[in-house]
């Protein structure tokens, strides 16, 4: 096992505050469950559309 | 993911009227698109595509939508749109469609004959459902005049009223008078004076109408007096409202004239009549949610038309009378 | 004073929408009054009573919306017209809400001390978002798929160095104290922490866990990847070691199809330094004794839900290896109503996972079935193709999934799918699972009834009886109602099984009766 240099908290210890990025629907499923959630409107950094239209369909935009 | 609205979107219920007007096949338009509803028109009448959490109604198509509360603006309709409704299907466009073949038909049901309570009891459902409104009332549209209209122990109260809720003034005097001498053509000017008054999709004044309305045709139904001035109440707003406001409010005009309205609508009605002051409580509250001042002048409405139908005079009546 | 008339026609806000717009701009610096009425000749008469002048007042119809404005000076009234405007413009949100940031930074100063991102972007920008994230501090939740094993690697090693969790790519549930990220159901708070490659096998086993009255500390997704010999199981690794530290936790279980026999060694020799026990579920494949040493292993997932149920003290109340007897009558009186022509299993699968267990289910008594994902690649068929004897078809596969939405939400193609393979005559059984839960259809009973019943018809016009098996792989919690989905099909004449295994077990039984009856009594290999 790894040497802890410190004590340092792992996400299974805090409190969850999420940033979504990407499809909206996961923040809102989150957001339903009372969890604090951020929104990302991400858009692709140039063209892509094409994948992001297919990522989209398989969940069901 | 599971905010998204499905292509086969799951109907809860399908309002008696609206059943009706989906029946058979037909062509109709998209007249209104919003968050929680979407307004068409079929060669039948009007239907309203409903999110579940929204109520039932007999021109409502209720609709199961995932958890996330998609807007149904998202499914892509815009005004004018084509729908089409074919084999108890209607198909929205984008995909979209709403089988409400084996959907549950909603409709108040045939009730056995309500013992009404005493008027003196009414009469303390009415100071409930006033204390509710004054705590918890959306004033926007007309419910300043509550406090006015409905006066409560401690007697008429001294309120600011907005543009709206002045301009009505006028015309609520004028119904109350008319009702009472069922003076028909007092009664149209007093309802002209009225019809498309107040903010809202639904303005302010049609929903107070509204309320008062099926008040009245619940009442004498189930009183079995009063039922001359409660039709003729009736029968004039929908004359006056026609091409004086929006079609949804015509709609609503139309519904409550037949002693039909919204389950949370009738629920009250029947709470004023048959339940104690906690019951009353209650489904005022749920009427309260409704919209944005809707559900406040709906409550208006009602207690005025149950103030009327037992005897009651309002704040203005007896200023007038001093 | 001026005033100003704006007339709006189509404006898509309801009412509670319009009074926020009124009020947001009544408050407006400069401001006297605000109000939004539509267009009728009442409260046309009334603006104009009350001073608001213009002619655009006197063309407004009742469909029309009227916004009406009184401000100090010209200067206030131009900011608020065009506030106005931009609140009323189609895509608009509603008054009070800021537009949401565009980017990771952005979003850091909202929520600057947010602790995970949860990533679904197009797998080709993946790692640059996932990278972005983990430099600033944040775990990582990875939905994205298509995202190269060299990538995969360079993720998990930053997200190692950091001490930070990168769940995926390719991953489709974990349980975060608590919360559910991806698809995944609601589970109650207990002491038995997942480690999974698999989303659909992490919620067959939390939801049995669920209905044994037990429940999961975390559940953590590690992708579909990281068990290959390229990533080495990094994030499995990092998982079995923050569980064997984590409070919470006293039983751990893993559960992923095969490893690479590198991956499998790494990580079973740091599975067996674990004080707490250590459960493996790899679906049917081998692990050698020596591997394995004191962990325990569960061939299936009820079996292994089952297992760490008393791993953590429970009764052992999960579903039982082998079928009640009750059940076994039942598959035998269906196996009896088949006719001469019905001799082969279909199943029809929305979770991967399950298909994938169901074949390593059905080895031993039917023999390697056909797939499009098959365990044994000489079997191997196309999803589009008709199927083949006995077969299991995972309809989440590429080849259905593009341009579609998953089969958990979306019921289109395996419902076409289940029709097919009713018109063949020589289909004994249909078994399907059903998944509840956040990501899945709002109803997927509602989707099935309707097939299963003309399904059935149609085998029943032509001679056959038709029967389904399905799996329901959910709680009560969930919001689909699991109670009501199960009575919803079970009505339509499926019959229920209380896990994948078990299904496949009574499909197998319903297809070869006596035959297998030996060995489905024998119990779990």
């Amino acid at each position: 096992m790894p040497k802890k240099s410190k004590e340092e908290k792992t996400i299974l210890s805090q409190k969850l505050r999420v940033v979504s990025i990407g499809i909206s629907t996961f923040a809102d499923d989150l957001r339903s469950q009372g969890v604090e959630v951020v929104g990302v409107d991400w858009k692709p950094p140039a063209g892509g559309d094409v994948e992001m239209s297919r990522l989209l369909e398989r969940l069901g935009s | 993911m599971s905010a998204q609205i499905p292509k086969s979107i799951p109907v809860a219920s399908v309002g008696f009227t609206a059943y009706s007007r989906l029946a058979g096949s037909g062509t109709g338009s998209v007249v209104g698109v919003y968050d929680r509803a979407i307004n068409m028109v079929l060669p039948r009448g009007l239907v309203c595509l409903v999110a579940e959490e929204v109520e039932r109604g007999p021109i409502n198509m209720t609709v199961r939508l995932p958890a996330g509360r998609p807007s149904l603006s998202s499914l892509g309709l815009q005004i004018g749109d084509k729908v089409r409704v074919h084999h108890l299907t209607l198909e929205l466009g984008h995909g979209h469609r709403a089988s409400f073949g084996s959907a549950k038909i909603y409709s108040p049901g045939q009730r056995p004959k309500l013992d009404l309570l005493e008027k003196d009891e009414i009469a303390a459902n009415l100071q409930a459902m006033r204390s509710v409104v004054l705590g918890r009332g959306n004033m926007g549209g007309l419910g300043g005049l509550m406090a006015l209209l409905l006066p409560g122990a401690e007697g008429p109260a001294a309120v600011k009223l907005n543009m709206f809720a002045s301009a009505a003034l006028f015309g609520m005097a004028s119904l109350e008078q008319a009702f009472h001498s069922e003076d028909a053509r007092l009664l149209g000017e007093a309802i002209r004076g009225l019809i498309g008054l107040g903010p809202g999709l639904t303005p302010s004044a049609d929903d107070m109408l509204a309320g008062l309305v099926l008040m009245c045709m619940i009442y004498s139904k189930e009183a079995g007096h009063l039922r001359r001035a409660s039709e003729l109440v009736a029968r004039t707003t929908v004359a006056e409202a026609h091409g004086r406001t929006t079609i949804i409010s015509e709609e609503y005009l139309g519904q409550a004239a037949l002693g039909r309205g919204n389950e949370r609508a009738l629920r009250l009605c029947e709470a004023l009549l048959t339940g104690g002051r906690e019951s009353v409580a209650r489904e005022t509250k749920r009427v309260l949610a409704i919209g944005a001042t809707s559900g406040t002048d709906t409550v208006l409405g009602i207690s005025l038309g149950l103030m009327f139908c037992t005897g009651g005079r309002s704040g203005l009546a007896r200023r007038d009378s001093g | 004073m001026i005033t100003r008339v704006i007339v709006k026609k189509a404006t898509y806000r309801d009412s509670i929408s319009l009074m926020k717009i009124s009020n947001t701009i009544s408050k407006l610096p400069g401001i006297a009054q605000a109000a939004v009425v539509m267009g009728t000749e009442l409260n046309r008469r009334v603006l104009s009573e009350a001073g608001f002048a213009g002619a655009a007042i006197g063309r407004a119809a009742s469909v029309d919306m009227i916004v009406a404005i009184e401000a100090k000076d010209a200067m206030s009234l131009v900011t608020a017209s065009t506030e106005v405007d931009r609140l009323l413009s189609p895509g608009e949100r509603p008054a009070g809400e800021k537009a949401p940031p565009a980017s990771l930074e952005e979003a850091l100063e909202v929520l600057p001390d947010a602790n995970l991102a949860v990533i679904s972007v197009p797998g080709q920008f993946a790692k640059r978002e996932a990278m972005q994230a983990l430099a600033r501090g944040l775990n990582v939740f990875l939905f994205s798929s298509n995202v190269s094993r060299e990538e995969e690697v360079e993720l998990k090693r930053r997200a190692k160095d950091k001490g930070l969790l990168l769940m995926g790519p390719d991953c489709g549930t974990s349980i975060i104290n608590h919360k559910v990220l991806g698809f995944g159901n609601a589970i109650r708070a207990g002491t038995i922490g997942l480690v999974s490659a698999s989303g659909t096998g992490a919620q067959e086993v939390t939801t049995l866990i669920h209905k044994a009255g037990l429940g999961i500390s975390q559940a953590i997704g590690t992708g579909g990847g990281d068990l290959s010999e390229q990533v080495g199981g990094i994030t499995t690794i990092q998982g079995i070691e923050l569980l064997e530290a984590d409070d919470q936790t006293d039983v751990i279980v893993l559960i992923s199809k095969p490893p690479a026999p590198s991956t499998m060694r790494k990580v079973l020799e740091v599975a067996r330094r674990c004080r707490k026990p250590v459960l493996v579920n790899f679906l049917g494949g081998y692990v050698s004794p020596r591997l394995l040493g004191k962990l325990r292993a569960a061939n299936t997932l009820d079996d292994a839900a089952g297992l760490a149920c008393e791993l953590a003290g429970g009764k052992r109340r999960a579903p039982a290896d082998t079928l009640p007897e009750a059940t076994i009558s039942t598959a035998f009186a269906e196996n009896k109503k088949l006719a001469k022509s019905q001799k082969y299993l279909r199943g029809l699968f929305a979770g991967g996972t399950l298909c994938y267990e169901s074949q390593s289910v059905l080895r031993p008594l039917l023999g390697d079935v056909y797939s499009n994902a098959p365990i044994n690649s000489d079997y191997k068929i196309l999803g589009e193709a008709p199927s083949k004897k006995h077969a299991c078809i995972d309809m989440g596969a590429e080849e259905f999934v593009e341009g579609r939405a998953h089969p958990m939400m979306d019921f289109g193609l395996r419902n076409l799918r289940i029709l097919q393979e009713a018109r063949d005559p020589e289909t004994a059984v249909i078994l399907i699972d059903v998944e509840l839960g956040y990501g899945s259809n709002a109803d997927p009973a509602g989707q099935l009834v309707p097939v299963i019943q003309k399904a059935k018809r149609l085998a029943e016009k032509a001679g056959r009886n038709l029967p389904f098996v399905a799996s329901v792989v959910g709680t009560e919690g969930d919001f689909q109602g699991l109670a009501r989905q199960e009575k919803a099909l079970s009505d339509a004449g499926a019959l229920i099984s209380p896990s994948n295994a078990q299904a496949t077990k009574v499909s197998a039984l319903i297809t070869s009766g006596g035959s297998i009856e030996a060995k489905i009594r024998e119990g779990p290999n």
